[in-house]
């Protein structure tokens, strides 16, 4: 019995030491097959050298019509292995066979390039001389695919190419402000590029293969370690051809003007897209060294100004909404104005003492009349219109290095702040900020975010990150008719209306000048002013915004600087988008009494 | 097992059996039962079509390989065609370039557009000629890409005699380009007809036919 008993013992303990050995086998193996499968997979082929990165192209950045502004493509870099390009080579063409030497193949590159044959053959020698067996010599860089195409028609077996992503801008600086641009190593530097790169850019996958002695992949051995994701399609609101004139107009009058830049832009009112925002100087972003660099950015969001008289109507809509003060509201204007001391206020031109309305004070521009309206309202509550008009805070656009302008609390205001920015001086506002404002008094006072882009369209169709288009209410509709029914006063009786046809016929249009002093950075003002004309149209359906600032003209320094390109501007823009001519009569509200 | 090696009686232990042994004569083994060829050769046949299946079907997947590597890089060359074609679109079709030929067509614009109201027939505006000096040389607004466009007017120069290279230029290519994959020369290569063979030609195409027809708003 005892020889049965240890029999099956030695019988089990065998037993249990192979299951033992086979357990620790089957774990290794499920380690191996499936818990790390990857892993070693990705080392295997690493080892092997055959890891391939699938690019993930960086998306395009287009036009509200579908127009590129932006996109990429692949450049090429050619190499040559100068160990081979010592002996010629066989080509075979139509049959029969040429021998193909290094001096021949060199001509037929430069041929194409553009280059010097020398310039192919001198870094294939210099490698050589360095070492016989050298396998490297750059040849030329950056070439497009169609040069590329031409280069390996040559078929020259000691020829090769890399190609690597680069952006190209085909509406060159149309819009080269707002679009931005990359810096060499492809990374977002300025404007949309930079502010949208979330949506733009694309992530790189990988994948891994093997090759057979051919240089054939093998069948079923490619395997994507991870997939690549394309870049999102950044759709702007942008009009092409609209901001193309505006630019071309501006490169015509800025100089024209003895001006430092000037700017256009054109918000739709009833859903706040800007369709334009032009710069002059603009970059072009295929060639930025054409521009200097202060000019590289979108000035509309990243310049500030102290606005001038086109501040006015904000006031003027402060005071009617709150009830102190109407369109045909009188006034005792004189041209100077010293309420208190150390106050001075005084109208842009001598003129004798007249009975204006509010009307006549935003007609004639007058800055005492505003000072002795704008400051019978109590400071917080004015400051309170400013604020929620959007002034001192950056626009829903989020522009990269957008600023926010300068508007100090009334606490901090000295008593001539506190008149000053009744007519938009003693503080900064960026022309951004100024259509947003306007924006608001057009759209029967609902300020509209105001948004540059429509959204990101994914490559399956989807709209993501569409700006939000959630309307406040910041004045009365009442208040905000009563404002443009003023305005349009502008262009028929203002100073403006002193250049011919500044009208446009059919269309009722409310617009405000501005003149705007700046400072000089040492405690005074500069002699050359900031002018603008910002305008809506047609008054009786407001359907655009219209801004042209030109900064610091010489020829002509008042407000007529900016007046001719308003009115080809805005014709323009009625014309391109077809809008219907006014049908109610004008507002006729009296300048005098 | 331990079990089964239990159960087998110790010799010691037999017992001397109570019945009598039962004899019977082993029959004759016959001489003609041996296995038939027969089947032995349907086992190798068997075993040969398997093998042989197996072979076809191996030269059959990486003739795909080759057929899919023939492809791809056929893929990857219209792939860089249509870059090339779409970037020439993309250049010609700003508005620089569409300008500065409409200007030198001795197009202007008028910027002072006139309107036909249909309700009253009540004409907007004062018509007014345009003139040269309202309209724009499309050259104010830089672009790299449009500037060595030429115009629509330039007198046309004759295209150079095409080089034996360009000659030989095959739109069906290796993807890395120096060497087309030696499998793929072949004769896998049959997606490409003849017909494919690209034609070099650069620069804007002319117009050549009627001019289309505005659609009027």
């Amino acid at each position: 019995m005892t020889t049965a008993r240890s029999h099956r013992r030695r019988t089990a303990v065998a037993i249990a030491i192979v299951l033992v050995i086979v357990a620790v086998f089957v774990v290794r193996l499920v380690d191996v097959q499936v818990v790390h499968a990857n892993a070693l997979d990705r080392q295997a082929a690493e080892r092997r050298g055959n890891v391939a990165t699938i690019e993930g192209t960086r998306g395009s950045i287009v036009a509200a019509d579908g127009t590129v502004l932006a996109r990429s493509v692949l450049r090429y870099d050619f190499v040559a292995t100068p160990k081979f390009a010592k002996k010629p080579f066989d080509r075979s063409v139509h049959g029969t066979t040429q021998k193909v030497s290094l001096t021949d193949a060199a001509e037929e590159i430069a041929a194409i390039t553009g280059q010097k044959p020398s310039e192919v053959t001198d870094p294939i020698r210099d490698a050589l001389a360095k070492n016989k067996d050298a396998m490297y010599a750059p040849i030329v860089q950056n070439v497009d695919v169609s040069t590329y195409r031409k280069l390996m028609a040559l078929k020259i077996p000691w020829l090769d190419a890399t190609s690597h992503q680069t952006r190209v801008y085909p509406n060159g600086a149309v819009a080269g402000n707002i679009i931005g641009f990359l810096n060499g190593s492809a990374q977002p530097q300025a404007g949309l590029e930079k502010g949208a790169d979330k949506c733009l850019a694309g992530h790189n996958g990988e994948q891994t293969y093997q090759v057979g002695a051919d240089g054939v992949t093998i069948p079923g051995s490619t395997k994507v370690q991870k997939p690549a994701k394309e870049g999102g399609e950044l759709v702007t609101t942008l009009d092409p051809d609209l901001q193309w004139f505006a630019q071309d107009e501006l490169a015509k009058v800025v100089p024209q003007l003895g001006a430092q830049f000037g700017m256009v832009s054109v918000v739709s009112v009833k859903d706040a897209k800007i369709r334009v925002a032009a710069q002059y100087p603009s970059p072009d972003p295929n060639d930025l060294d054409a521009t200097p660099v202060e000019y590289w950015r979108a000035m509309t969001f990243q310049n500030q100004y102290e606005p001038g008289s086109i501040f006015k109507p904000l006031t003027a809509a402060a005071l009617i909404d709150a009830g102190k003060a109407s369109p045909t509201s009188h006034l005792v204007v004189p041209d100077t104005l010293t309420p208190q001391k150390g106050v001075f206020v005084s109208d842009n031109e001598s003129h004798p003492v007249q009975n204006l309305t509010l009307t006549g004070v935003l007609t004639e521009s007058s800055n005492v009349g505003m000072s002795e309206l704008g400051t019978s309202m109590d400071d917080d509550a004015r400051y309170d219109f400013m604020k929620r008009f959007g002034i001192g805070s950056k626009t829903a656009v989020d522009f990269p290095g957008e600023l926010s302008g300068q508007l100090a609390k009334p606490s901090s205001w000295d008593a001539q702040t506190r008149y000053a920015t009744t007519f938009g001086q003693g503080l900064t506002t960026t022309p951004a900020q100024m259509l947003s404002a306007y924006q608001t008094i057009a759209n029967g006072g609902v300020k509209v975010p105001l948004s540059l882009v429509e959204g990101c369209r994914q490559a399956d169709g989807t709209m993501t990150d569409v700006p939000s288009k959630k309307g406040t209410r910041v004045i009365s509709t009442t208040t905000s008719q009563q404002i443009l029914g003023m305005l349009e006063n502008v262009l028929k009786g203002g100073p403006i209306s002193t250049l011919p046809n500044t009208e446009i016929p059919g269309y009722l249009v409310a617009a405000k000048t501005g003149t705007a002093q700046e400072p000089d950075g040492y405690g005074g003002y500069l002699k050359s002013y900031y002018v603008s004309v910002m305008g809506v149209a047609p008054v009786d359906d407001p359907q655009y915004l219209v801004s042209v600032n030109i900064g610091f003209p010489t020829t002509i320094t008042s407000s007529l600087a900016a007046g001719p390109l308003f009115k080809t501007m805005m014709s323009q823009v009625l014309k391109a988008f077809r809008v219907q001519p006014s049908t109610a009569p004008p507002a006729d509200y009296p300048d005098t009494y | 097992m331990s079990q089964a090696t239990a159960s087998v009686p110790w010799p010691g232990r037999n017992r001397p059996s109570d019945t009598t042994p039962h004899l019977e004569a082993v029959p004759r083994v016959s001489r003609h039962a041996r296995p038939r060829l027969f089947y032995a050769a349907i086992a190798v046949l068997t075993v040969m079509v398997v093998v042989v299946t197996q072979l076809l079907l191996s030269i059959g997947v990486s003739q795909g390989a080759y057929r899919i590597e023939s492809l791809q890089s056929r893929k990857g060359e219209l792939a860089r065609a249509y870059q090339a074609v779409s970037e020439d679109v993309d250049a010609l079709s700003s508005p620089q370039n569409l300008a500065a030929n409409a200007a030198a067509l001795g197009m202007v614009n008028n910027g002072t557009p006139v309107y036909l109201r249909l309700s009253d027939g009540k004409i907007i505006g004062s018509p007014a000629p345009a003139t040269a000096a309202a309209g724009s040389t499309g050259q104010l607004v830089g672009n790299a890409l449009t500037q060595d466009i030429p115009l629509v007017t330039a007198p046309k120069t004759t295209k150079q005699a095409r080089t034996p290279a360009d000659q030989g230029a095959q739109a069906s290519r290796g993807a890395t380009g120096t060497e087309p994959a030696a499998g793929a020369a072949g004769g896998t290569d049959s997606g490409t007809p003849g017909a494919n063979r690209q034609k070099t030609n650069d620069g804007p195409v002319p117009w050549t036919g009627a001019l289309p027809a505005p659609s009027t708003h």
